[in-house]
């Protein structure tokens, strides 16, 4: 090699050779075993032997400085960032990156043309949208293929599982497993596998062109070759009068989230499916009473959970009743319910409602663009295929018959091993 | 800058929250409201409503993990 225009650096160097360095300086994280590293370092090379005299060109390995890249917030190789006086300017470059795409960069370093906040673009052979079970189940798979991954998230990963409380049913946990450190550790696997997972982003416009998909968000450009959607779903709404109005102040969709605040009081508990019945059982731990409010004259849950609720000493349940108006001065104070059977209406008073109605799938981006059911949910073959190659669904946001975590799994690694089969033809 | 954050130990959102400002490495004071009937009392004055988490930046009010509020309210 010889090439003295590139300097490995380490941390304890990195303030004399980048930060307190008269000129400006491209610095590139790498690490050993990554297919773009090795693709982008001869252009790296190249370009110092070019532009050299200009700016300094400087290698940084991630994998012996995770420190330096942690303050850096580099979570991904190879990751290009340029800095003068200390400062970092211009955007920053991940993935594949082209020659093109660099010496562009690079030139417009060097004239001063770019000033901070620019998008940074990512350009990955697999974009994941969503980090709940399907999509982290399709990371893992896709990442240890040695594709590079990316995962976006509009939350923090980890999905609605990572607001159950406790997940009884998905195999090979204890069957008291929390579902914030299931998805933790599913999220752990994805990412020692290579994936990279950017969290908070919120996508605003999903695009096709030719053989590549575009994803943007506020901050960052995606240029993807095969696009997995795990989106997933969000809880329904509530629909009665006064539900909007009440949103927060006694009307709620998290119970893990809010029952702490109603110790002592007693709420209401809308629907009859397995999440229904077991966040009532949750809420028992903090409040005095449960009332389920359901629409039919049986639970939909699975008979264990139903069980459950239905033997609790502090639960009972109004069988086919719906909530038609929610009241209150500050907070909800009652809620107006009717019998869909007799219509006999009823005044009920309650210091809450927790609603577990169902789910709306997050499918909003790709209308126009896939085929989906008449309720939003994507259409996909048995292979989690979309209506346009190289797009596959997974998980709860697909139309299909069973929602579990177990099952979105199945569908994540059904689609990951998909994408790569897609991609290495 | 001073950052309050009222929270719940099983809430996943006042979980991000946190992780969030960890992340950007800014301190805040969490005030778990469980069982604190005074601190949930306060918090339910403050933002007038129930739901966690709300997070206080020097007096600003925002109710949930309001990633955009939070960045506005910081500058």
């Amino acid at each position: 090699m010889g090439n003295n225009n590139v300097f490995d650096v380490r941390e304890g160097d990195f303030e004399k050779e980048v930060l307190k360095d008269n000129k400006p300086v491209a610095v590139y994280f790498y690490s050993d075993d990554c297919l773009p590293c090795s693709a982008f370092s001869p252009l790296f090379e190249r370009l110092s032997q070019i532009y050299g005299e200009k700016i300094k060109f400087v290698k940084v390995c991630l994998q012996q400085d995770r420190d330096l890249g942690g303050k850096y917030n580099v979570r991904s190789t190879p990751t290009v960032m340029f800095l003068k006086d200390g400062e970092e300017v211009c955007s920053r470059l991940t993935g594949y990156i082209t020659k093109s795409e660099f010496r562009e960069s690079v030139e417009n370093f060097i004239e001063g043309k770019c000033k901070c906040k620019e998008k940074s673009k990512v350009s990955a052979d697999v974009a994941v949208l969503g980090s709940g079970p399907a999509g982290l189940s399709a990371a893992i798979y896709t990442a240890r293929a040695k594709l590079f991954t990316v995962v976006v998230d509009e939350g923090l990963s980890g999905g609605q599982v990572a607001t159950t409380y406790h997940v009884a049913n998905y195999p090979g946990t204890n069957g008291v497993v929390r579902g914030l450190d299931l998805m933790e550790n599913m999220k752990k696997q994805a990412l020692d596998f290579g994936t990279t997972i950017d969290e908070l982003k919120e996508i605003s416009q999903f695009s096709v062109k030719g053989k590549y998909f575009y994803i943007e968000s506020d901050d960052t450009d995606y240029q993807a070759r095969s696009v997995i959607i795990a989106t997933g779903a969000t809880p329904r709404k509530l629909p009665a009068q006064g539900e909007a109005e009440f949103r927060g102040r006694g009307v709620h969709y998290c119970a893990t989230c809010d029952g702490a605040m109603y110790q002592d009081k007693d709420v209401l508990v809308v629907g009859g499916g397995n999440s229904a019945v077991e966040e009532a059982v949750f809420l028992t731990r903090y409040v005095n009473r449960v009332t389920i409010i359901h629409q039919l004259d049986y639970f939909q849950a699975a008979k264990a959970y139903a069980d459950e609720a239905l033997k609790h000493p502090k639960i009972d349940v109004l069988w086919n009743t719906e909530i038609r108006k929610v009241s209150g001065d500050k907070f909800v104070e009652n809620v107006l319910t009717e019998n869909i059977k007799t219509g006999e209406k009823r005044d009920i008073n309650t210091d809450g409602v927790f609603v577990y109605i169902g789910l709306k799938p997050r499918s909003g981006l790709f209308n126009g663009i896939l085929k989906m059911d008449g309720r939003g949910y994507i259409i996909t073959d048995d292979n989690m295929q979309t209506s346009v190659g190289g797009i596959y669904a997974a998980g709860d946001i697909r139309k299909k018959l069973v929602r579990q975590i177990g099952t979105a799994v199945g569908d994540g690694i059904t689609a990951g091993v998909l994408a790569e089969r897609f991609l290495n033809g | 800058m001073s950052i309050k954050i009222y929270t719940t130990p099983t809430c996943p959102y006042c979980t991000m929250a946190k992780k969030y400002f960890d992340s950007k490495n800014i301190g805040y004071e969490n005030v778990d409201v469980t069982g604190d009937k005074q601190a949930a009392q306060e918090m339910i004055d403050k933002s007038g409503q129930r739901g966690v988490p709300v997070v206080e930046i020097d007096g600003n009010i925002i109710v949930g993990f309001d990633k955009e509020k939070i960045e506005s309210y910081m500058k």
